[in-house]
């Protein structure tokens, strides 16, 4: 494939919670599992970001490190289980706040966790068959928000938001093949009307995972067997991590090594961004790659399906490496706030509509 | 056999650099046994340090004899099996601990 990444852009809530503090409030999951299942931190959205907001804000840094003028992007995906339009397309908005041209196509993409990946793949055959030269895709999901007070999944659900700019030109890394593995398996879900998420099989423990395994082996196995790669021939893998469980899950059947997955999951510090999980993890790899490195990645999204893909970097990411706004600086940028904010913040108090203007 | 300091010490000819890329974090060894003593050791920007004394707040703590660390940095015995017999304790995400496991070129005894 001649089609690959040109540069990337992320952006994350800076309010977080700690795990104890939800803790203290309910008590509905024995703490030791905490550091069983890697759950330590996670992020709170700000009174006023959403889905939106986070993903215009990734893609204002991915547009901004590709030097691209905004005419040349000829699509733009917005791959998301939450987006704040139940009808309604979100990726227009994004077309205005960006400045992007109305020609270029634009359009939302769901598959829960692997909305991103797949947008990603989307896109790419777009430009790998000559219809688009460039193309935006932003993985971005705030399942903070969509998730209810005291069901446990409160512990880990997090916001986030990735942004890839892609063309054939000047790319950082190449993409290099891609398998694909989906059927219907439920695990969390949203039905229409609903603001909360539902969890089909429990939070922790096997079941919790039911899905998993189901597709990230068949998609792993046949991204390998496409490709006449073996895991040993990846330096790094970014894999789901909605908690520390999935990665090893992943890692274990698909035989990777401990060295090549663990040192990327981030659940511990931002929790689970959804769409933005796995991609959270593959620009975090980027950040500190180099020429040559072959990166693997490996989304999930419930419901269910898996995405296997392969990329390769390239020299122009040593030439190109950013400097600021890197995963691990984005990490350490944060203010911690107790329960009773977060529920402000993320829209989960019965609220008075004059909250703002009943000083009189 | 080595001391605690001795080994302590050693840790940042043992890393490997190249696994712990983007891996930032502040361990801190709260040890008993027959040489008590805290070490804190710093992971950052592929580098590692060592300072006596807990300097930091830690992300992962790990807790046992002195002895059983130094066997383990010694490769008198397999680290994981020093936790699974629960001579040495990791508090932290799991994930830390497993990733802390491979950073190490540490000696194969025969």
């Amino acid at each position: 494939m001649q089609t690959g990444i040109l540069s990337y852009g992320v952006a994350l809530p800076k309010y977080r919670i700690e795990a104890a503090e939800i803790w203290k409030i309910w008590k509905n999951i024995s703490t030791s599992f905490f550091d069983m299942l890697s759950i330590s931190e996670r992020g709170v959205l700000g009174p006023e970001e959403d889905t939106l907001t986070l993903a215009v804000a990734a893609a204002r840094t991915a547009l901004e490190r590709s030097g691209l003028v905004p005419e040349k992007i000829g699509a733009v995906f917005l791959g998301s289980s939450t987006s704040p339009y139940a009808t309604k397309a979100a990726a227009t908005v994004m077309v205005d706040a960006l400045g992007l041209p109305s020609s270029a196509l634009s359009t939302d993409i769901q598959c829960a966790d692997k909305s991103g990946s797949t947008a990603l793949w989307l896109a790419a055959g777009l430009i790998e068959a000559g219809l688009v030269e460039y193309a935006l895709v932003v993985a971005a999901d705030t399942l903070n928000r969509h998730t209810q007070p005291g069901m446990v999944l409160e512990y880990v659900a997090s916001a986030g938001a990735v942004a890839f700019v892609l063309g054939k030109e000047g790319c950082i890394a190449r993409l290099e093949g891609m398998a694909t593995h989906a059927h219907d398996q439920n695990d969390y879900f949203r039905t229409e009307g609903e603001r909360f998420i539902q969890p089909g099989a429990g939070f922790y423990g096997w079941v919790a995972n039911w899905g998993l395994l189901d597709h990230v082996v068949p998609a792993g196995k046949a991204l390998f067997e496409k490709t006449g790669l073996t895991p040993a021939d990846f330096s790094k893998f970014a894999v789901p991590q909605k908690t520390g469980v999935r990665p090893l899950m992943t890692m274990g059947k698909l035989e990777l090594d401990m060295m090549q997955v663990l040192p990327y999951v981030l659940t511990a510090q931002i929790g689970d961004c959804g769409a933005a999980g796995a991609m959270l993890s593959l620009a975090h790899i980027l950040d500190f790659a180099e020429p040559g490195e072959r990166v693997g990645v490996i989304d999930f999204g419930a419901g269910a399906g898996s995405d296997a893909w392969s990329l390769v970097c390239t020299d122009a990411l040593a030439e190109r490496r950013p400097e600021n706004g890197l995963v691990i600086q984005l990490l350490e940028d944060k203010i911690m706030v107790d329960y009773a904010t977060m529920l402000k913040y993320e829209q989960k108090l019965i609220q008075s509509p004059h909250r703002l203007s009943n000083f009189y | 056999m080595s001391t605690i300091k001795e080994v302590m010490m050693s840790l940042p000819s043992i890393f490997k650099p190249e696994k712990a890329k983007g891996w930032n974090r502040v361990i801190l060894f709260d040890l008993a046994g027959q040489e008590p003593s805290k070490w804190t050791l710093t992971v950052e920007n592929g580098v590692a340090t060592v300072e006596e004394g807990a300097t930091k707040t830690p992300k992962l703590t790990i807790s046992g004899n002195s002895e059983y660390i130094v066997q383990m940095f010694t490769g008198e015995v397999p680290p994981m099996k020093l936790v699974n017999a629960k001579l040495l304790k990791m508090q932290g995400p799991m994930m830390d601990s497993i990733a802390f496991s491979g950073l190490w070129n540490i000696p194969k005894k025969g």
